[in-house]
């Protein structure tokens, strides 16, 4: 394969940035909130966990989304099969 | 007590990591089982959620500033995933002595480098762009190094970046930056598995998680004025102790 220009930012890469910057402090806002000695905490770490293992998941779809608009059907296809990997893996994980 | 000791634990891993680009695994690991008592396998399943911690908060810099090859993250991500099911489906299987000097084995390689940066670091860094070489090695590599970090609480970037580097012919910056993105997902398909497999402890996630968001925000700041060269020789001795207790504790095991 032939990269693309390293060292250049690529189209989908700014929104990329904003959503992984967007689960980082929507996942610190949770797990910090669940230290305080108040009840539910527990829960909200979870959903602090949750936040952040899931960030991949959105990531990938983002770049599935991307990459087909801009008529990139063969990363889009691999993003969507890396999708469907990750999503394989939880389904197992829970069995 | 035990939630300020992993904060500071976090701090630590995610701000060594962040000033010597070392994975925040290879010191989580070792500081949770070691200094906190926690079993081998939750320790590996809080130190996931750790990296994937730190791997979204660098991607969203390294993506800003063009150093992730998302296609290239896209390929090689495939097989670390599908070897991080695996391991983490198959990692109660695995005795916990193989797994103890297996994580030793390691934890020697990354003392290693920590002494001896080698050529690749001290090396200016190569240009682009440029034809990506032997992708087949790269993806092979990279299912190994999934199967690692489910099974022992590791990024992998320290088989990663080497390979993107020297074998795939990807300039160093971008290959650190697109190990950043990578080792969050192999780190997130781990993770999910030993959480829904019940190995997270509750309680210990978060006072990681934050303390190595911290840490790594701190180092990033104050790389520049940190004497990296001492602090790479200090590191490197606490991890010769490091994988010689862990080591011992897998060479027992696997006597009795």
């Amino acid at each position: 394969m032939r990269a693309r220009g390293w060292f250049r930012r690529a189209p989908g890469d700014r929104a990329l940035a904003a959503l992984l910057r967007g689960a980082v402090g929507l996942a610190t806002a949770a797990l910090a909130a669940s230290l305080l000695p108040v009840p539910g905490a527990a829960t909200v770490e979870a959903a602090g966990v949750a936040v952040l293992l899931s960030a991949p998941f959105v990531a990938t779809l983002s770049a599935a989304v991307s990459h087909g608009r801009r008529g990139r059907t063969v990363d889009a296809v691999l993003a969507l099969a890396l999708l469907a990997t990750l999503l394989a893996g939880v389904w197992l994980g829970a069995l | 007590m035990t939630t300020v000791g992993l904060l500071v634990l976090g701090g630590g891993a995610g701000f060594l990591g962040s000033v010597l680009g070392l994975g925040g695994g290879i010191v989580l690991v070792p500081g949770l089982t070691i200094l906190f008592g926690f079993p081998l396998r939750a320790a590996v399943a809080v130190s996931l959620v750790g990296i994937a911690a730190t791997s979204a908060a660098a991607s969203a810099n390294y993506l800003e500033a063009g150093r992730v090859d998302v296609p290239l993250a896209l390929r090689l991500e495939i097989p670390a995933v599908a070897g991080a099911i695996a391991a983490g489906l198959t990692a109660r299987m695995v005795p916990e002595a193989i797994l103890y000097l297996a994580f030793a084995t390691v934890v020697l390689y990354a003392a290693a480098a920590m002494a001896d940066p080698g050529p690749s670091r001290r090396g200016p860094p190569a240009e682009g762009p440029g034809e990506i070489r032997r992708l087949g090695v790269g993806a092979a590599v990279s299912g190994g190094a999934g199967v690692a970090s489910a099974l022992l609480g590791i990024g992998g970037g320290v088989a990663k970046v080497p390979i993107m580097h020297l074998v795939m012919g990807v300039p160093l910056q971008v290959a650190t930056g697109t190990s950043a993105f990578m080792v969050g997902m192999t780190a997130a398909a781990g993770g999910w598995i030993h959480w829904l497999q019940g190995e997270l402890a509750a309680g210990a996630a978060a006072p990681v998680a934050l303390g190595v968001l911290a840490g790594s925000h701190l180092g990033s700041r104050t790389s520049d004025r940190i004497p990296d060269r001492a602090l790479r020789w200090v590191l490197a001795a606490v991890l010769l102790y490091v994988a010689a207790r862990m080591g011992w504790t897998g060479m027992r095991g696997l006597a009795t």
